[in-house]
């Protein structure tokens, strides 16, 4: 681990300081200039707002109907099985490939999304093409591909809550789907919804692999986001340097929004 | 009426699950049926489920001789097995010594673990590609393996588990002169079955939505990639419990529950008394 994950953190951090290029035999130390160069750049604010919003959009969306659907799966009895299975799919599939196939559904004139709509009467759209739309796409897919991961931890979570505390709920004049659900599932369930939300939001925040295949951080920069702005110039443009300092801005951000919400959200959570 | 209201519940409930299921499935039923369209059914200006011309044989044919994708498919294999080989043997020894043994920088090193889980695969893969175009291995199944054979997620996973045995198991191995490395493989990991399993179930996913240097490079078509899903199935491969050799799904429905939950209740214990 110390060399193959911490090592080229390190590297990056080094790196971050150079005007390294990729496959350059020599590298300058420039200091913070690569640092002030980025906070001037219009495209890396853009492409933080955008990954903010991305986030912002995909954790409650994944995290909330993971909920719904562990509850809806564990509330009733024939199906579970096969539900599990469907709702767990997407987590299986490759994110490349079915960003592919996601690109096919969505095309304008020919996409699966588009002709249904027809159906419906309703006017077909240009999913990915359009400036407003597009990042709202990208989250859907976000959400699909995770609710899936979310809803088999609330599931582990809501079926170990035990028994006799709903027993006891009862006795205590609890009466009501919701109220039980308000007062012993989701107090039960406070450790499971802080590890859900944690590792949705940091997933959530590496968003790459859907925005490389289908919109390339278009039109016009509408979802270019941080690791995809990274990838751009360390790759594209080769200026390693460079796109070592959006990986360390990357980082620290990653790493200061996982501490405040463990420090918020722990106030809340109860332990058994 | 509380039979009627119960039937009105379970047609609720099914109909709010079928709906979201069909949205799951979309994406996987379009490219199924679209596998099986000539060109021009595909391009079609209204919406058409199943092609009226089949073309499944001309097209899986087409799939199969036109690349090599039995070459892929076993590229995929390799790669697999060999990174999930790796990460048993690395994660097991780890996650033991970080819940079991006590150390000085025992909890640096937890923190560090932490630290890990917030890397994104990209971030470093300028750094990673360097590396391996130094140590001369880049176009190899090495540089394909090597970056994924320490798995920060899995060590987590497995040493929230871990703290959840007792430690008089361990101590009681201790007492029969079993070595460290013995308690490992002989008691942590029986005992860590169903947690392994789902592991194993969630593992291959990542490796192969990004191996980063086969992204920086794209030398890897994304058609091997199907390989991985069919090959994590039968997620029971090297556990010495013979009953883990039903599926996975099956094993997650059916028995033990309470289990998984300990681990995330666990899991998040940690994690904050680090950071409070």
């Amino acid at each position: 681990m110390l060399g193959l994950l911490l090592g080229p953190l390190l590297t990056v951090g080094l790196l971050s300081l150079t005007d390294y290029q990729l496959g350059a035999a020599t590298l300058q130390f420039v200091g913070l200039d690569n640092y002030a160069e980025l906070f001037g750049d219009r495209v890396f604010w853009r492409s933080l707002s955008n990954t903010l919003i991305y986030v912002g959009l995909v954790v409650p969306g994944s995290v909330l109907l993971g909920l719904g659907v562990a509850l809806l799966i564990e509330a009733g009895g024939r199906g579970k099985v096969l539900y599990r299975a469907v709702y767990f799919l997407p987590v299986m599939a490759t994110l490349i490939a079915m960003a592919i196939v996601w690109e096919f559904m969505l095309h304008p004139q020919f996409g699966m999304v588009n002709l249904l709509l027809k159906l419906v009467g309703i006017a077909p759209r240009p999913w990915l093409t359009d400036g407003d739309l597009a990042l709202h796409v990208l989250a859907f897919i976000g959400v699909w591909q995770s609710v899936g991961f979310n809803m088999v931890l609330f599931l582990a979570g809501i079926v170990s809550i035990p028994r006799p505390l709903y027993d006891a709920a009862e006795m205590d004049g609890v009466s009501g789907a919701w109220e039980r659900f308000r007062l012993v599932t989701l107090p039960m369930l406070g450790p499971v919804m802080l590890f859900v939300v944690i590792i949705t939001s940091i997933r959530s925040f590496q968003v790459f692999d859907t925005v490389h295949v289908l919109t390339k951080g278009g039109p016009n920069k509408a979802t270019e986001v941080l690791l995809y702005t990274m990838y751009a110039e360390g790759f594209e443009f080769f200026r390693s340097g460079y796109a070592s300092a959006i990986a360390m801005v990357f980082l620290a951000f990653v790493l200061l929004l996982t501490v405040l919400k463990m420090r918020f959200m722990d106030r809340q959570v109860h332990y058994q | 009426m509380s039979a009627r209201r119960s039937l009105a519940w379970s047609l609720l409930r099914h109909g709010l699950l079928g709906l979201g299921a069909l949205v799951m499935l979309a994406p996987f039923v379009w490219m199924l049926v679209t596998s099986g369209k000539p060109p021009q059914e595909i391009f079609l200006d209204h919406l058409r489920l199943w092609p009226q011309e089949s073309a499944f044989v001309a097209n899986y044919t087409a799939a199969w001789t036109k690349v090599p994708l039995g070459r892929f498919l076993l590229n995929g294999l390799v790669v697999t097995v060999a990174i999930f080989a790796l990460q048993v043997l690395v994660t097991l020894p780890c996650a033991y010594a970080l819940a079991k043994l006590r150390f000085r920088g025992r909890r640096m090193l937890t923190v560090a673990i932490l630290l890990g889980l917030l890397i994104p695969p990209h971030a470093i893969s300028v750094p990673l590609f360097l590396l391996m175009h130094h140590l001369g291995i880049l176009d190899s199944y090495v540089a394909l393996v090597l970056p994924f054979t320490i798995s920060v997620f899995g060590i987590f996973l497995m040493r929230q588990f871990f703290l959840t045995i007792p430690d008089d198991l361990v101590d009681a191995a201790r007492m029969d002169g079993m070595s460290e490395f013995a308690i490992v493989w002989r008691v942590m990991l029986p005992s860590a079955v169903p947690a392994s399993r789902r592991r194993l179930c969630s593992h291959p996913a990542p490796h192969c939505n990004l191996p980063s240097s086969a992204h920086t490079r794209s030398l890897v078509p994304t058609t091997w990639r199907i390989e991985p899903q069919k090959s994590n199935a039968p997620c029971s491969n090297g556990m010495p419990n013979s009953r883990t050799h039903r599926s996975c799904w099956h094993r997650w429905s059916s028995r033990p529950r309470r289990k998984p939950k300990r681990k995330s209740v666990a899991s998040s214990k940690p994690t904050t008394r680090l950071c409070g």
